[in-house]
Order: C-alpha cells, then structure tokens, then sequence
C-alpha cells in the first residue's frame, strides 16, 4: 500500500465513463432528422462517445481505483490554506454567476461596479473598501465609455436610460 | 520574385502610419499583458479582441499580431526579474534570466532577451515568407477528406504531446469535440445538445472556450498565490545592453535555435513552451560551460528567447496556409477573422493578399518596434510588475466577461465562461490538457462537416479516405503520432521497472 503514489487517473476514467454513457445516450436520443441518412447526424457523437468510454476503462486498468481514493483523501486532509484558495475559487464563481444575473438588467457600470467590488473584497479584503469601491466604479465607467464609445460595443447601458 | 514581390506590397500595408500606430499599441497592451504571471499570449489576444472589432480584417489581424508579439516579449520579463513566468514559453527564461538579475546583470539579461527576441522572430518571419505560400498552394488541392484527415492528423498531434497521459489526452479531446457538436447541424438543421435553450442553437463560440480556459481558468489557479505577496522587481536599472563578450557567446545559441522554434512552433499543440525547453536543453548539451546553465549563462536565456518567439510564428503557417490553428493565440486570430467574414486558409493568399502579405509583413515590423519599445522602455513596462495581482486579477476576469459580451451580446455565454474557468481548474487538478480540448472545439465542427461530405461524395464508401498520396500520407502521420509516443511510454515503464 506504500508503493501506491496517488493520483487521479481511476476516478478520471470513471468521468470519462459517464460522461460518454450520458453524452452517447444523449446523442443517440435525438430525433432523427427529416432528411439524409439519419445517423449521419450523429456519428461524430457517437464516435466520441465509445472513445470517451474506451479511454475511460483504459485509464481504470492502468492506474486503478486505489491511487485516486488516496487522492481524495490526501484533497480533504488539504492545509487549511489550500482549502481557503478552494473557497475563493468558489465564492469568485458565484460572484461570478450573480453578475450574470445582473448584467442585463442593472446594465453594465452597475453590475460591474458592484462585480468588481465583490471580487476586489474577495482579494484585499474589507479593510481597503474604500479604494476597492474607487477602483470598481473607475473602472466599469472607464470600459463602458472605451467600448461604447470607442470600439461600438454596445454594453448595456444605465437600467431606466436610453 | 513573386514571393518579394507579394511581401513588398505587404510592407506597402504594414508601413503606413495607421498600422504602425496600431502594431505600437497592441504591442506595448500585449507587452504588459505578457508580463503579468499567468496570463499569456492567447488570453492577451482573447481580452483584446474586442479592441478590433471596429476595425477591417488586415487593421484587426495586424494589431492582434502586434499583441501576440508583445506579449511573446513581454512574458520575459517577469521571468528575468521576478523569477515568474508570464507563460509557459517564458518557463526556460527563469532557469538563466533570474540568477543573471540576482547576479547584478538584469540589464544583460532584459537586452539579450529582447535581442535573441529580435532575431529570432525575424528568422521565422523569413522562414515564414518562403513556406506560407507554398504550403497554402499543397492545401488547394485538399477535398473535404484531406482535409478531414489533416484535422484529425493535428488533433492526434496535439494528444500526442500531452505529457506523460495520452489517455487524458484522448479525454480532453473528447469533451472539446462534444463542445463543437452543441448547436444546430449545418448539413441536418437538426438540433444536438442545446436542451431548449435558444442561445445554444447557434452553438458554443470557441473564442468562449478560449476565454473560459485561459482566462478564467489561469485567474482561478493563481488564487493561490494570492497570498504569498509577490516578489519584488527590480525597476531601477542603468542603461540596458549587452557587452561584446555577451553577444560572442549568444549568436550561435540565438541563431540556432529560431529554426527549431519554428518548426515546432508549426506543428499542432506544441508551440512556444515545448520549442524554448528543447532549445534550452539543446544549448545545454552543446556548451562547453554546462556547470554555468541555471546559475546565469547568458546562452542558456538567449536561446529559448529566440526559440520561443520563433515558434510563435511558426504557429502561424497552419493557420494561414491551412485554416488549422497551430495554438491557442492563433485560434483566437482565426476566430477574429471569421467574425469578420474572412476564411482563413489556402485561399487567403489569393483572395486577401493584402490581409495575408500585410500580416506576414507585419511580422518583420512589430518584432523590430517591440525591440525597440522593449530595449530603452523596459525599465517603465516593468514597473507594472509592481501592481499587485490582488487587483489585476479581477480586472482580468471583468474584461474576460466584456470580452465575451462582445464576441456574441448573450449573457448565456457568460454561464458558460464560468463552467469553462471552473472547468479549467479541475482538469489542471487533474492532469488533464486543455490543449486537445481547445482544438478539438475549434477545428470540431468542419473536421466533421468534411467527413460527411466525403462520405456522400464517394457514396458512403470509407476507401475514399485513403484514395489520394495526400490523405495517405496523413494518415500515416495520424498513426506515427499515436504510435511512437506510445511505444516511448511502454518503453520507458519497462525500463523503469527493470531499474
């Protein structure tokens, strides 16, 4: 069990597994179409289907399940800092989803502001927010002018303004 | 003559005032791009892009160059002087660069890179004059299946230089060839993977996919690093050149290594970090001063500078002579040019002289004006090194977002930039390339719409795959990159069992 080095080609290989069951099954699942030899459509995701399973079981025989379950232990059992660089990947992805859901509707240098601001606290922290406040707006208004002033890219522009 | 020709009236386009101005300021964006840790050529180009989207094909190609140049310099820098590569390629450039700034000899160190730069993008600019042509002129008698097979033949080329995992390889290549099949079928109308969401029907842009891994992907990883504050670079510095002893021992190294460069620059996937690694090891076999390689041998930083450079333009040649994109930057350029209605390939050369000759003009310019720009302005462009990433990254991520937004004006792509960043991170965790993955997107969709009409051409006979010198000659480079790496694993695994 000592000579095991961990890594992560077995849980790798079961993705690779699922991922081309669901995608063939997907594929294979479409409606046919309406001219044409009807699989022609999908033999590219078919193809890639069986290579994806295929590679998936290969990557299983060669580096078997056990090195990636101790990958998986030695990821949880991660230094408390490695664990805090996970949480901000994480939070900057839903910081990252919410300006999406803004951007269309608060428009550019509202959502944006507000985007920056967030991702600026998530990488100074609180204690500088009020040049981290400075930065965002300077920036997102800064852009807006440059893009649609400068280069007619047609940001969305102030919610309520023509 | 014809080639003279053609590139003069290439210098014709890429001399006038307008296009200097615009190959100034895309270098000296993509100089400061390329120095900031992590974020290379082909996210420089992709957050700039739409930069051009006001201007014509030859203007926006012209200043993309200019960017991918100035960030081929620019990644350099923060090797030599912070011991951090701006990308890969600049990987090789922290083994000699740093100890030689560490040594008091950062000036040496600064001038000789931007030299071996220099030269070594001028020789493939040259290289690139005699073969873009020519080979474009092979590729106009490829049919739907030569050209399916030479798409199949680079993708096979890219897995095959996934270091040390094929398999992983195959896997990423998979899921960017799953990426490409989202969207209406050009041939069926028939909709595939879209789950009724209306914006996927016009399927996933690949410059999405770009922007996703490398941006998104290369902000995501550094976070941590955030923490560690940074080294501080030097930026203080006396007048920035090399002594006669220095150039004596960097000509050859310099001179030898931009045809290598470029020639595995051209190759699919294996780009500027594969060709400045040989190139430096290549130097190291060849010195005569081994012990001094990684303690500050101006050679040892001479060489992948030139190699590296030069591969960024060999990367070039399939994209324009083939309208197979060799690497990420060049993906991003062939994803310019089709937004603007221009199809890269062995036709541009007729049908856009100017766009195709005015590039590879510009080639020869921009790496004389970044020299330029990078010899006496080094010691201002550096001290942008001092910003800390804490807030470049988030203005990153924030023109990473605009960049998208103004590629397709959907915010469903947005969604997808972030499953693509997240991606990004996971399969870096992992060991999984990204390379297969991006060019399977890209090239994707027509590797498939080729095989098709093959297939009907020939009445679904699959012999017609194999009918021509050329497809057979493919092929039997599609097996070779399959098979050598493998027999050199198997290899190695034995030889490592038996030790």
């Amino acid at each position: 069990m000592s000579n095991i080095k961990p890594n992560w080609d077995g849980l790798t290989g079961l993705f690779s597994i699922v991922f081309g069951l669901s995608y063939g099954g997907y594929a294979y699942s479409l409606p046919q179409p309406m001219f044409g030899n009807p699989l022609e459509a999908i033999f590219l995701p078919l193809t890639v289907s069986a290579i994806a399973i295929l590679i998936g079981v290969l990557l299983i025989i060669t580096g078997g399940l056990a090195p990636s379950i101790m990958a998986v232990k030695m990821l949880l059992n991660e230094s408390p800092k490695r664990k805090s660089d996970r949480r901000k990947v994480a939070i900057t992805a839903v910081i990252c989803v919410f300006y999406a859901l803004m951007f269309e509707h608060a428009g550019y240098v509202i959502s944006t502001s507000i985007f920056m601001f967030a991702m600026l606290t998530v990488t100074c922290g609180l204690a500088f927010w009020k040049k981290s406040a400075l930065i965002s707006l300077i920036f997102a208004v800064s852009i807006f002018i440059t893009f649609n002033e400068m280069l007619s890219v047609n940001l969305p522009p102030f919610p309520f303004f023509n | 003559m014809d080639i003279l020709s053609s590139l003069m009236d290439g210098f014709g386009v890429a001399l006038q005032p307008y296009y200097l101005f615009l190959i100034l300021v895309g270098g000296i964006l993509g100089t400061v791009i390329g120095m900031l840790p992590g974020l290379g050529p082909a996210t420089g180009v992709a957050i700039l892009l739409p930069m051009t989207f006001s201007m014509g094909p030859t203007a926006s190609l012209i200043t993309m160059m200019g960017v991918y140049i100035g960030a081929m310099f620019g990644g350099s820098r923060s090797s030599i002087l912070i011991n951090t590569p701006g990308d890969g390629a600049a990987l090789a450039a922290t083994f000699d660069g740093y100890p030689m700034a560490m040594k008091g000899r950062a000036e040496s160190a600064l001038a000789i890179s931007a030299i071996a730069s220099l030269i070594g993008g001028t020789i493939a600019a040259v290289l690139m004059t005699l073969m873009a042509e020519p080979v474009a002129g092979l590729a106009i008698k490829f049919g739907p299946t030569e050209y399916f097979l030479l798409m199949v033949a680079a993708l096979s080329m890219t897995v095959s230089m996934s270091k040390g995992n094929m398999l992983k390889g195959f896997l990423s290549m998979c899921i960017g060839l799953a990426i490409s099949t989202v969207g209406i079928d050009g041939q069926s109308g028939l909709q595939r993977f879209t789950f009724g969401v209306l914006e996927l029907q016009t399927g996933i842009d690949f410059l999405v996919v770009i922007i996703g891994i490398y941006a998104l992907g290369e902000v995501f990883k550094s976070f941590s690093t955030l923490g560690e504050g940074g080294k501080k670079a030097q930026t203080k510095f006396k007048k920035i050149w090399i002594s006669k002893d220095d150039w004596k021992r960097s000509k050859w190294p310099i001179l030898r290594s931009a045809p290598v460069g470029f020639i595995i620059g051209a190759l699919p996937g294996a780009g500027g970090t594969m060709a400045s690694l040989m190139c430096y090891n290549n130097e190291k076999q060849l010195s005569k001063n081994k012990e001094e390689f990684g303690h500050g041998a101006i050679e040892g930083l001479a060489a992948p500078e030139s190699a590296n450079n030069a591969a960024s333009i060999g990367a070039m040649i399939p994209m324009l002579s083939l309208g197979v994109p060799g690497s990420g930057t060049t993906a991003v350029m062939m994803g310019a040019l089709l937004m603007l209605g221009i199809q890269p390939g062995p036709l541009l050369f007729a049908q856009h002289p100017d766009t195709a000759w005015g590039l590879i003009a510009s080639m020869f310019v921009a790496n004389v004006i970044l020299a330029i720009v990078n010899l006496p302005l080094a010691g201002v462009l550096v001290r942008l090194l001092a910003i800390p990433p804490k807030i470049l990254y988030p203005i990153v991520l924030s023109l990473a977002f605009v960049g998208c937004f103004a590629i397709s004006a959907s915010v469903v792509d947005f969604y997808i930039l972030i499953i693509l960043g997240i991606a990004g991170v996971l399969m870096s965790r992992v060991d999984i390339p990204t390379s297969p993955m991006i060019l399977a997107a890209i090239v994707g969709s027509q590797m498939e719409q080729s095989f098709r009409q093959g297939y009907r051409i020939s009445n679904q006979d699959l012999s017609v795959f194999m009918d021509s010198g050329i497809a057979k000659g493919l092929l039997v480079v599609i097996v070779l990159s399959i098979v050598i790496p493998l027999i050199n694993a198997i290899r190695s695994k034995m030889n490592s069992k038996s030790a």
